[in-house]
């Protein structure tokens, strides 16, 4: 069997020793920071960029994967001790888990997000390793137009689906692509939007621009709000944390409806974890023989989330690594990260770094029963870890942002730049603008500008080729009927409020 | 605040506004850049599609504002003093790290962003930047020995 093959190779990688220990650190640091309220992966990503500059290329990226699957454990221990979700991607699983720990079973809802991370971490990495190379072999075949066609789908729907308004997040996406922009062109050299500022000239720096909009800003709207709690967890002991056999019979098809579920909203360009709790929560609870029980402390309301967050986690490296498109935000800056390791993310990646892609999905594997271990016996480190307190940690995540941000290029500037993005994405915000969107677009803008430069110098100038080459086209189709399903079910669901009121 | 002008919320005037104010700025400054031909565009024709749809975008926010039944967002600003001090401390770090080295800017950075919220004792301020100080002299310069000089003048 090829793929168990593959995997075996992947595993000879993973569990070296020098990968194994960034693994290690990688999810160890995303539990920290999934835990804490008030950080998330996606600043603390942007803060540990600047540092695997200097780690070998496929550790890099198993550190930073780490990260990202790890705070998505990470984020439901929170949610359930203290009904305040410790990432986005957790804010579904206070729902359930925190009236569960009200009643004295928080053993018994956090032993269930865990075994259900674990569950959907495992579905997800299956997905990865069985459909990633599947799709960048179709990808081999695509030329410029596709490449267009696609980066405008992934774009779209990241707009599209998200909580905020759809105005906001399309001027969201077309804000990231023009900051895209700053900077020399990349064919004639001409200065673009940099108004006569120097040290513009090269562009904005992804590090800059993701610490700015997620660390900075969520220091702002965090300071004075989060810690003035004063109900303090209480201490877990693994053997309160068992679950009867009746409710582990209860927990398998939620764990796989939501994995099923993260799995195809990872996949999608521009979808990611959080939307996946949202939408598996309210599958689940649809589907429910006996909805009256969710919000009252059902398992199957933290079975579905907690498996469908991680699973997403994990098949958002699917476009990633296969077309060279992001699944999300967070795997938008670690493609920057691929690309500044002078790795050209693309259909030839498996078979041109087969190490970097075994080796990472083997990774999954290894970080997934890592966290287990990290979770179950050691829950007592990371309640304690809950009671830092916000007022010693915003000082800390603002040196981080400084030092990580300064050490790019010794540039005050660049940190200069950072404050101006904190002080924006925070104003952004109050007015209900959503930063990811924005940074897919920083991302993919200059790919989508080559590729649709490219596509009409080889088609000397004719716009129909994006419409006439089948795939391309068929990608348009599916980017037409996204957006008049969405005015069509704006439509529908305005009629009825109308109709209502 | 309850201002709002035909059946639009004032955040949401705000926010279409500043898109439409952008779209119009790029749709401006794409057009100096030099358009090109279709078979080979210029620097200045995806600028001027993205300014463009960010035009068209901030119309959308306004067409979302006239027909939304409830406001869209709630506006609530941090206390001047959080937003202040945060300011404070990262330029602190901005100008001090460049001039007398990186443990004298994250003092600079600890204390003042400390203000903000003004909880700490003294002490327990200078041990945080003590302690990230070490922590970064560790990771930075002995770990990755990047060219940061610690402490200079």
């Amino acid at each position: 069997m090829e793929f168990f093959d593959n995997i075996a190779f992947g595993l000879s990688i993973a569990l070296s020793l020098s990968t194994l220990l960034y693994c290690l650190l990688g999810v160890s640091v995303g539990m920290f920071i999934g835990v804490l309220p008030g950080l998330g992966p996606l600043a603390t990503v942007g803060m540990l960029l600047p540092l695997t500059f200097y780690a070998p290329q496929t550790e890099a990226i198993v550190m930073l994967a780490g990260i990202y699957y790890g705070s998505m454990y990470g984020g439901s221990t929170a949610a359930i001790l203290l009904n305040l979700p410790g990432t986005a991607g957790a804010a579904v699983t206070c729902i359930d888990g925190h009236p569960l720990a009200r009643s004295g079973r928080a053993g018994v809802a956090l032993f269930t997000a865990t075994l259900s991370s674990f569950f959907g971490g495992i579905f997800g990495m299956v997905v990865v390793a069985a459909f990633t190379p599947f799709l960048a072999s179709v990808a081999l075949s695509f030329g410029s137009a596709e490449y267009t066609a696609l980066i405008v789908l992934g774009l779209l729907s990241a707009a599209f689906v998200g909580n905020a308004s759809r105005g906001r997040s399309l001027a969201m996406v077309g804000a990231g692509l023009f900051l895209s922009m700053v900077g020399a062109d990349a064919n004639s050299g001409v200065l673009r939007m940099t108004f006569g500022v120097l040290d513009l000239a090269d562009g904005l720096n992804l590090v800059v621009v993701t610490t700015g909009l997620f660390g900075i800003a969520e220091v702002l709207a965090n300071v004075g709000n989060i810690g003035k709690r004063n109900t303090m967890p209480t201490m877990i002991r693994l053997r309160d944390m068992l679950p009867t056999g009746a409710e582990c019979r209860r927990m398998v098809f939620p764990a796989l409806r939501g994995s099923s579920i993260g799995a195809v909203l990872g996949i999608l360009p521009g979808t990611g974890a959080a939307l996946s709790t949202f939408v598996a929560y309210a599958f689940e609870k649809r589907t429910s023989k006996t909805p009256e029980r969710f919000g009252k402390g059902a398992l199957e309301g933290i079975v579905a989330p907690e498996s469908a967050n991680n699973s997403a986690a994990q098949t958002a490296f699917v476009p990633t690594l296969s077309l060279g498109i992001p699944g999300d935000a967070i795997v938008a800056i670690m493609l920057g990260a691929l690309i500044i390791h002078g790795i050209v993310p693309g259909p030839q990646l498996i078979r041109d770094q087969p190490e970097l892609f075994w080796g990472l999905v083997a990774s999954f594997l290894v970080g997934n029963v890592l966290l287990l271990f990290l979770n179950l016996p050691l829950i007592g480190l990371w309640v304690r870890i809950l009671r830092i307190p916000y007022s010693v940690l915003y000082p800390s995540i603002l040196v981080f942002i400084c030092v990580g941000v300064y050490s790019l290029q010794n540039s005050v500037f660049d940190v200069m730049m950072a404050t101006l993005f904190g002080f924006l994405g925070y104003a952004m915000r109050q007015f209900g603008f959503p930063p990811a969107p924005l940074l897919l677009g920083l991302v993919l803008g200059p790919l989508l500008e080559q590729n649709f430069r490219r596509s009409l110098m080889l088609s000397r100038g004719d716009l129909m080729v994006f419409l006439e080459r089948p795939v391309s086209g068929g990608i348009i189709a599916v980017t037409l009927a996204l957006i008049a399903l969405i005015v069509w079910s704006s439509w529908r669901s305005r009629r009825r409020a109308g109709a209502g009121s | 605040m309850k201002f709002a002008a035909h059946g639009v919320a004032w955040p949401d005037w705000v926010a279409a506004g500043a898109m439409i104010g952008l779209g119009a700025f790029g749709v401006a400054e794409s057009l100096q850049y030099g358009l090109g031909v279709l078979r080979n565009i210029g620097p200045g024709t995806f600028p001027l599609i993205v300014s463009t749809f960010i035009f068209a975008a901030g119309w959308l926010i306004l067409v979302e504002g006239v027909m939304a039944t409830a406001p869209s967002v709630q506006i609530k600003w941090a206390p001047p003093r959080v937003l202040l001090f945060i300011l404070a401390g990262l330029l602190s770090f901005a100008f001090l790290a460049q001039r007398f080295g990186l443990v004298p800017g994250i003092f600079g950075c600890v204390i003042l962003s400390c203000m903000a919220e003004g909880r700490l004792k003294w002490w327990q301020v200078l041990a945080i930047a003590a302690v990230l100080s070490g922590f970064s002299a560790f990771v930075f310069v002995e770990i990755l020995s990047l060219p940061l000089r610690l402490v200079r003048w």
